[in-house]
């Protein structure tokens, strides 16, 4: 047997576990997944009697539909005829909305959407008056009915129905009840406190929903935690959420003198939530972020823009916000009043340097340093031990 | 000749040593291959433009299985990155494989069971793309391994 007979026969035997190796190779199919989206969607304009809408110049009345362009905008005003007065205008979309005295615009169409507009003739001004507005969460979207009354909208939803809206076993996400697109001013909204029982007890689930509340002057989102604290304190039916911008002279003269200091272009908000007479105030832990709409003052630095919340005793606490689009968003752990200040804040409310979130006032000796009397005894200490340290050292 | 004697050897030698030895008894042996057959969902799988609830995609499983003891089928997907726009592959649609609540990215299995995939698409997701056609080409890959594994 020659040199290349052995080469052969060892060749075969390398080759023979390959043959083995084969038969544990993976093996591969592909699927492909396709889907289209539209160029076009429809926008239903339902106008009510007691008036007609303009879109594109032209005036409509009664049931209209609109072919609009996918992620352009789609804007409409409301003329009432003689005696009769624009009431709301809703719309059944997610997309994003804006109002102003006369009409709304549809930002981005980006699916079909159906806008009511609705009059009423001016004797029945003070007559209350229903609408339907959007609820809806990250896999799907309900409609409840909301009669409006003044500045109240009391919101009602079809216990089958959002209890079937509740049953989707994935993440969900927040909860959403959107009052803002109605095109009058709302300060309170009230809620089943079912609706609340309900969302808070599937707080139980992997994954927990929070709630918010869109109103035409802020979105007040409470976490899941928040929400079943409210469930664990409501004992009547309707829960109340007031949310209004106030005058300074609304607030106690303890709180008036507190924040004389503030620059006199702040905002005053008083947020609230009430079962029947009781206020709720404790969300053990739970947090609640508040969103509300800043317009900044020409040439204003927007970074310098601070949130303080004032207690009852005239102490002042500054809460981190951030500004973005014209809106101020900040997050709390009660309701309360608070102020939007324009600006540097007052020395008196600003926070130590060092333990800024145990909320010690700025020590009232040595404004120089930004920190507090605390920290401040504690920076001396430390330092005499560690020179006396040194001394013994040498 | 010279050339093929070699391996004739080798398998002789093979042969020889899985015969039975020549005793009283005599031992009968056989051998099956371990054979399996997946199943994957479709080749093409439409979705409902702007729907949020779980669309239907297909089963993936094993529609027949000869495993050796301590073996399973090990079925991954990759590739399930987005939605491309046929125009623009940088607009992309975002969407989950789901085995019921949980994304899926693999399973092992063992015998003939078959999982239901469905697809989710958020809400954010269709409102951000622009028109157009949309695909994508998932890939499932089955592999056999250890239990143990």
């Amino acid at each position: 047997m020659n040199g290349k007979n052995i080469l052969a026969i060892i060749l075969a035997l390398l080759l023979l576990p390959s043959f083995s190796l084969i038969f544990s190779t993976s093996v591969n199919g592909s699927s492909e997944i396709q889907v289209t989206v539209p160029s076009e969607h429809t926008v239903t304009v339902i106008c009510g009697t007691g008036g007609s809408v303009k879109v594109g110049g032209a005036g409509y009345t009664g049931t209209n539909r609109f072919t609009v362009e996918r992620h352009t905008d789609f804007s409409l005003s409301a003329s009432p005829d003689t005696n009769y007065e624009l009431v709301s205008i809703t719309g059944s979309s997610i997309c994003e909305m804006t109002f102003d005295d006369s009409g709304a615009t549809l930002k981005k169409v980006s699916k079909d959407t159906e806008f009511t507009v609705l009059f009423r003739a001016v004797e029945h001004r003070d007559d209350p008056v229903g609408i339907l507005i959007p609820v809806t969460s990250k896999t799907d979207s309900i409609v409840a009915e909301a009669v409006i009354a003044g500045d109240v909208a009391s919101i009602s939803l079809d216990k089958t129905e959002f209890d079937e809206f509740l049953s989707d076993d994935s993440d969900i996400g927040t909860v959403s009840v959107d009052i803002s697109h109605i095109g009058v001013d709302i300060n309170t909204v009230t809620i089943p406190a079912d609706t609340v029982r309900a969302i808070a007890e599937r707080s139980d689930a992997e994954t927990s929903p929070g709630m918010s509340i869109n109103m035409p002057n802020s979105k007040i989102t409470l976490d899941s935690a928040a929400l079943t604290a409210i469930a664990e304190q409501t004992k009547d039916d309707a829960l109340s959420l007031h949310v209004e911008k106030i005058d300074e002279e609304k607030l106690s003269d303890v709180q008036k003198q507190a924040i004389a200091d503030i620059p006199e272009n702040k905002i005053i908000i008083t947020v609230t939530l009430k079962n029947g007479d009781t206020d709720i105030r404790d969300f053990k832990g739970g947090s609640i972020d508040i969103e509300l709409p800043y317009k900044p003052q020409e040439n204003e630095d927007t970074k310098t823009i601070a949130v303080l919340y004032v207690s009852e005793d005239g102490n002042m606490e500054q809460i981190p916000c951030r500004y973005k689009n014209g809106i101020v968003t900040f997050t709390v752990y009660h309701f309360s009043n608070y102020i939007i200040v324009p600006g540097t804040i007052p020395d008196a409310v600003r926070h130590c340097f060092i333990c800024g979130l145990f909320g010690h006032d700025i020590n009232p000796w040595c404004q120089m340093l930004p920190i507090c009397a605390v920290c401040a005894i504690w920076i001396i200490i430390i330092t005499v031990l560690f020179i006396k340290k040194s001394k013994s050292r040498d | 000749m010279k050339r093929i004697l070699p391996f004739i050897l080798v398998l002789a030698l093979i042969v020889a040593l899985s015969a039975p030895a020549l005793a009283d008894d005599v031992t009968i042996t056989a051998s099956v291959s371990e054979a399996y057959v997946i199943k994957i969902p479709d080749t093409t799988t439409n979705l409902t433009w702007g729907t949020t609830t779980a669309q239907a995609f297909g089963t993936i499983g094993l529609q027949s299985a000869k495993l050796i003891p301590g073996h399973q089928v090990s079925i991954t997907v990759s590739g399930n990155d987005g939605l491309v726009n046929s125009v623009d592959n940088t607009k992309k649609i975002v969407y989950k494989i789901m085995d019921g609540t949980t994304v899926f990215t693999s399973a092992n299995f063992t015998d003939t069971t078959l999982k239901t995939l469905t697809i989710v698409v958020e809400q954010a997701q269709w409102d951000a793309a622009p028109a157009g056609s949309y695909s994508d080409i998932v890939t499932f890959t089955a592999t056999v391994t250890d239990i143990a594994d």
